[in-house]
């Protein structure tokens, strides 16, 4: 298996607040689901910039896919990585939806008479097809975010990354988007990566492993299936639990092991049997 | 103080183009409550808050606050002495922050109402404090501060004003589990001095940890408005109807209901619903059988 | 503030909207170029027709249009009002003492009240008919024999389509802080005149700083989008004229033609 994303050794200083990343290690594996987690100020989004060059560090080397970040390759990076940021209206670029996800295909240059299909092909992969000339001020939070994933996934990116993509959103946009989410890593499958950033346990339980950031230093780096059986080191970390794994701990159970609240429920339902 | 209203329907606009938010609204706020207000988005919770300090004055109806009566034809001018009895935390209210230092932004409002600088410094420093604030910060700017900071001056700008009934609308939104927590034990606090708390959330949570009653909203109307007991013992298929999630513990308790476990009342937090399920339990089966069966859990779910 | 329909873009389907955004500027640039030499009353009639006309192709109805009017009478109230005091000549109508009303006075001050109304007219029926992106573009478009002397045409076209896109949702923000200080006390109403302008400082410096803020955001989310330079991008609106756009040229000239012939005549 190849890496998508290899951060070697990275040091990061913020320009006024003093240092972040000291000697910072983490790799991303290609078609993989990563979730980083933290509290608030734990430099996971700051992590996100550095990867796409929209920050520059102070030592060691990010690598795409082999290629080393630099200005040189810059370009090229971005060509496949895309990100979703945290604010849906402040990365909605065009008047109309249409033209938001044609904003980037106009960046590369793609000939006007092959943007209608591309951009068709895009929004229909995040359910959006029927809103193509709606005004972002009349689509909901949710939506909006859905769109900027359609505007990246008109590029065909490797890797894409969301950045607290749905910390803005109500319980019915966030549901959209993580539904669309996982509708698009079981179309591509190993064709896409994913980083998904965030503070919510539940959507870090999507994914196949989870990085957790405290002050700039990975402190823990596994599978949720066995990150969640850590209650008292997460709560330390600022924290909370997914649900049925807090459960699991009050019920005092020998053994927890890892355990969505559907297969919860059936496990208690047999033990009452 | 009590907030009535009666009667109350508010349209954006006026004539042909108007459009109808709220619709024959008649609520009572209770004092010394927290009274949550929950709705899809859209439903009109924004609007309805806004009608409780008078940024907004009813198309139709009246709102009683404490003493003022509003109605469409009341005067701007009689609208200030309102807003002092009611202070309003918006939706990320760190982007209202305005002054060169901490200090001073959540100065702001006290001196507006009347106070001397004297008294809107002491008011503002024990605000600073109460939510946390870091004292020694309070000559920064607060544009150098972090998120979380940020929203705790904001916070501390309305608290400064001591007002008898405060509003929040979302006011967890975008924090980390650390900074809800110290924002819903804030919220309970003002709550148990006898202070009126209005609160608009998303995350029913919240709305089962912290509500005395609850309001729903629909399409601008008054879809529920009862004790939080009440509400969550309605049947999941009645909170689907309204775009709503029920709160997790009680989803998960119903969940069990279906499978032949029996509750009396509602779980309201995590230990709560763990006590209630050992009780139904054979304790020896969850110490010894617990790994092997977990061991066919997963086996079943792989 | 939504209520204001000058410089709003309102979907419809009537000819007008199918016209080149090009075409539309020139027209309505034609338009006001011309009524500013209207000097009888068949001239303006013959103008109020042919604005009549492309109300008629814009398949809205005429509600929309006196929305568009409404918000500027006490404008048109006072130019008439000074149009009637101070055009002098003879013979008088009436006097209060100084003040004549005179009727050259009065004539007058109904050809400004037309002229005025026309062209506001004219120019609501583009922004109603004609999205501001199209209108960035075709500005662009327009503009680009400028690219010779080194004016950054497409930058600007760029910038203005992407202000006029947070157009509502700085007005959604300023509403918001409005709010926001108005519960902590703000009162932008009384005192003196230095004091009301210090009561504006708790509203501009957040809006000035969430703008700030937005446009950070905005250039990042650009930049990972490939975002380098206005120049050398595609267009996904190409714009081309059709058929109805030579009719509409057509109907200009005819138009132009008539004015010229009415103008000579009287």
């Amino acid at each position: 298996m190849t890496d998508a994303i290899t951060i070697k050794n990275l040091t990061y200083s913020y320009p006024e607040q003093g240092q972040l990343f000291d000697n910072f290690s983490l790799s991303i594996q290609e078609g993989e689901w990563l979730s980083i987690v933290g509290h608030n100020g734990s430099g996971k989004s700051t992590l996100a910039k550095l990867i796409l060059g929209l920050l520059d560090f102070d030592e060691g080397e990010i690598r795409v896919f082999g290629q080393k970040l630099q200005l040189e390759t810059l370009a090229a990076i971005r060509s496949q990585v895309g990100m979703v940021f945290q604010n849906p209206d402040n990365q909605f670029v065009g008047a109309t939806v249409a033209d938001d996800v044609a904003f980037g295909l106009e960046n590369r240059q793609v000939p006007s008479e092959e943007m209608p299909a591309m951009i068709e092909a895009a929004l229909k992969q995040v359910g959006m097809a029927a809103y193509a000339d709606r005004e972002p001020h009349t689509l909901s939070g949710g939506q909006k975010q859905r769109v900027a994933l359609a505007s990246i996934l008109a590029l065909q990116p490797k890797v894409i990354i969301l950045d607290e993509a749905t910390a803005m959103l109500d319980p019915e946009g966030k549901q959209a988007v993580l539904q669309t989410l996982k509708q698009l890593k079981e179309r591509y499958q190993s064709k896409l990566t994913l980083i998904m950033i965030t503070h919510d346990m539940e959507e870090a339980a999507l994914a196949d492993r989870v990085a957790v950031i405290d002050d700039g230093r990975l402190v823990e780096n596994e599978a949720p299936r066995a990150l969640f059986l850590k209650g008292q080191e997460l709560a330390a970390l600022g924290l909370a639990l997914p649900f049925a794994m807090a459960l699991q701990k009050d019920l005092a159970i020998d053994q927890p092991v890892y355990r969505t609240k559907q297969e919860l429920a059936t496990w208690l339902s047999k033990l009452k049997a | 103080m009590v907030i009535k209203i009666e009667g109350l329907d508010f349209a954006y606009g006026a004539g042909k183009q108007s459009v109808p938010v709220l619709k024959n609204i008649n609520v009572t706020i209770q004092k010394g409550m927290i009274t949550a207000i929950i709705g899809q988005t859209g439903s009109g919770k924004s609007t309805l808050v806004q009608q409780l300090n008078a940024l907004l004055k009813p198309t139709k109806g009246t709102v009683q606050i404490g003493e003022h009566v509003v109605t469409n034809k009341t005067k701007e001018k009689e609208l200030a002495p309102i807003r002092a009895e009611v202070g309003m935390v918006f939706q990320f209210p760190e982007s209202q922050l305005f002054a060169p230092t901490v200090l001073e932004d959540v100065m702001y409002g006290p001196k507006n109402f009347g106070a001397t600088d004297e008294e809107a410094k002491k008011a503002a420093k024990t605000a600073l404090k109460r939510v946390g604030f870091d004292a020694t910060l309070y000559e920064q700017s607060p544009f150098n501060l972090s998120g979380g900071q940020m929203r705790r001056v904001a916070l501390a700008g309305v608290l400064a004003m001591n007002p008898q009934t405060m509003v929040f609308d979302e006011p967890a939104a975008g924090l980390d589990p650390q900074g809800q927590e110290e924002l819903l034990n804030l919220l309970k606090s003002l709550r148990d001095e006898g202070k009126t708390v209005v609160l608009i959330s998303h995350q029913m949570d919240q709305v089962l940890a912290l509500a005395d009653r609850v309001l729903v909203l629909k399409d601008g109307e008054i879809a529920a408005d009862e004790p939080v007991d009440q509400l969550f013992s309605r049947p999941q298929s009645w909170f689907a109807e309204q775009h709503l999630d029920l709160p997790e513990t009680i989803a998960f308790q119903k969940q069990l209901e279906e499978k032949g476990f029996v509750f009396d009342g509602l779980c309201k937090t995590v230990p709560d619903l763990a006590k209630a399920i050992k009780k139904q339990l054979d304790p020896t089966k969850i110490q010894t059988l617990g790994s092997t069966i977990s061991e066919n859990g997963e086996a079943n779910h792989e | 503030m939504n209520n204001l329909v000058i410089g709003q873009f309102v979907p419809g389907s009537g000819i007008l909207y199918k016209l080149d955004p090009r075409t539309k500027i020139l027209m309505t640039i034609a338009y006001v170029f011309l009524l500013v030499f209207a000097n009888s009353w068949p001239t303006y009639l013959w103008s109020a027709a042919f604005l009549l006309m492309a109300l008629v192709l814009t398949k809205q109805g005429l509600g929309l249009y006196w929305r568009g009017i409404k918000p500027i009478l006490w404008l048109i109230l006072f130019t008439v009002v000074l149009q009637l005091l101070f055009s002098g000549g003879t013979p008088v109508l009436f006097a209060f003492g100084p003040v004549k009303v005179t009727l050259p006075g009065l004539i007058n001050a109904f050809y400004v009240v037309v002229r005025f109304v026309l062209i506001v007219l004219m120019s609501t029926i583009l922004t109603i008919t004609t999205p501001p992106t199209a209108i960035a573009s075709a500005i662009e478009s327009l503009l680009k024999p400028l690219k010779v002397v080194k004016v950054p045409v497409s930058e600007l076209a760029l910038m203005l389509s992407i202000a006029l896109r947070f157009v509502p949702l700085l007005m959604g923000e300023t509403d918001k802080i409005m709010k926001a200080q108005k519960s902590r006390g703000m009162s932008l109403s009384t005192g003196s005149l230095i004091k009301r302008a210090k009561a504006v400082v708790p509203l501009l410096v957040p809006l000035f700083v969430g703008a700030l803020q937005r446009a950070l955001d905005l250039a990042n989310a650009m930049e990972v989008r490939g975002f380098e330079s206005a120049e050398g991008r595609t267009r996904y609106r190409e714009l081309s004229y059709s058929k109805a756009d030579a009719w509409a040229f057509g109907a200009v000239l005819v138009f132009a033609f008539g004015f010229i012939a009415l103008n000579f005549v009287s």
